[in-house]
């Protein structure tokens, strides 16, 4: 899978945001945000092919969780992504 | 050629008849300025000539007006906007190259083939001016905002909303029931971050209210209206903040990055600057008093 190339992080008086624009119109236009951990992963993973064991590893090395925990957010984390639209498989 | 001032933005329109023109609305006459020395951030050339890029636009959004639609071509370097009226005889189309000049001093030069025959040339044209002068305008930390905005002690509240919501109704009831209060623009204001406090501004655009004034006050509160079978205000947190205030921005230019790049930089400082609620509200007298009380005591 892949981050869209269109969406980007925008800093919004001092939250992470990405502005996800509607296919016609913008009354469908979402609004996510992002905390540190996601702004990190997102950083990571821009512009590059990935697999949710990406995921899993940057967060076992960067945050030091068992491989249990890191498989359970990194999954998670992957389907708020999919779930926004932002990923293409 | 004609000179306005608008929101502080010099103005410039050139070509035959344009003084004619303008003198024949009732929304511009009060936008002329005498200032002829003042750098022009825009200037609207009504010469007729119209040259589309050779080349296929990057994208292009159709979308309907109230009395036609617009097609509008996105290219590299360039914009094309074409308006046609409601029964397709007549069309106006808007060419807007990259702007000239200094980063910090742009020119932006469009050039149109505005037709003044055309029954709906008004409409036509105030469409066209307020993409134009967004557009023109953009990196000057400038917005136009869709909604109704009051003056009240000297000190302006925006009441925001999708079509329909009751933006203008409420702000008639703060006008009927709340002392020292005057309407500044019921239908699209203009804000702008680039000053010791955010200030909002009248324009030329008010939609079916005759409302052009050319004054400006400082910026006290933005407000989200949403309908409501009882009334309560709530202070917004920062993204939903954000969310309430995108879709009231054009979104024409919303498209492209380095436009919505512009956007979120005016507000992101308008929204660490101004608080946002949201106003869930039925339309009477105690609604008008709820949002008054919440912003300006």
């Amino acid at each position: 899978m892949r981050i869209k190339s269109e969406y980007k992080i925008r800093k919004i008086a001092g939250e992470n945001v990405i502005v996800a624009a509607g296919a016609t119109n913008v009354n469908t236009t979402s609004i996510i945000s992002f905390n540190s951990t996601s702004v990190e992963l997102w950083n990571a993973l821009s512009g590059r092919e990935f697999e949710v064991a990406d995921v899993v590893a940057i967060i076992m090395g960067d945050y030091g969780q068992s491989e249990e925990v890191a498989s359970r957010d990194a999954a998670a984390w992957v389907e708020k992504l999919r779930e926004a639209k932002l990923i293409e498989e | 050629m004609v000179r306005f001032s608008i929101a502080d933005h010099i103005i410039e329109w050139q070509g035959e008849g344009v003084k004619e023109l303008a003198d024949k609305t009732p929304n511009y006459p009060r936008f002329y300025t005498t200032d002829s020395d003042a750098r022009p951030r825009m200037r609207l050339c009504f010469d007729g000539e119209v040259t589309p890029p050779a080349t296929e636009p990057l994208l292009t959004h159709d979308y309907d007006l109230a009395e036609g639609r617009c097609t509008l071509r996105y290219y590299e370097e360039c914009y094309l906007l074409t308006l046609w009226s409601g029964d397709e005889r007549f069309s106006a189309t808007l060419l807007c190259p990259t702007a000239e000049g200094a980063e910090s001093e742009p020119l932006y030069t469009y050039h149109t083939n505005f037709p003044t025959s055309a029954p709906e040339w008004r409409y036509l044209l105030d469409h066209l001016m307020v993409f134009a002068y967004s557009l023109a305008t953009l990196n000057a930390r400038t917005l136009l905002i869709h909604s109704s905005t009051i003056v009240h002690t000297e000190r302006g509240a925006m009441f925001l909303g999708e079509s329909g919501t009751g933006k203008s109704t409420h702000t008639r009831l703060w006008l009927k029931h709340i002392e020292d209060c005057r309407l500044l623009n019921d239908d699209g204001p203009i804000i702008r971050t680039d000053r010791p406090t955010p200030r909002v501004y009248g324009s030329p655009w008010s939609g079916k209210t005759h409302c052009y004034n050319n004054q400006s006050v400082e910026l006290a509160a933005m407000v989200r209206l949403r309908q409501a079978p009882y009334n309560r205000i709530t202070r917004q947190s920062t993204i939903t903040a954000f969310g309430a205030l995108l879709p009231s921005c054009l979104p024409t230019l919303q498209k492209r990055e380095r436009d919505l790049d512009e956007i979120c930089t005016t507000l992101s400082e308008l929204l660490s600057k101004v608080p946002i609620y949201l106003l869930e509200c039925l339309p009477d007298e105690a609604a008008a008093h709820t949002s008054h009380d919440a912003i300006f005591q």
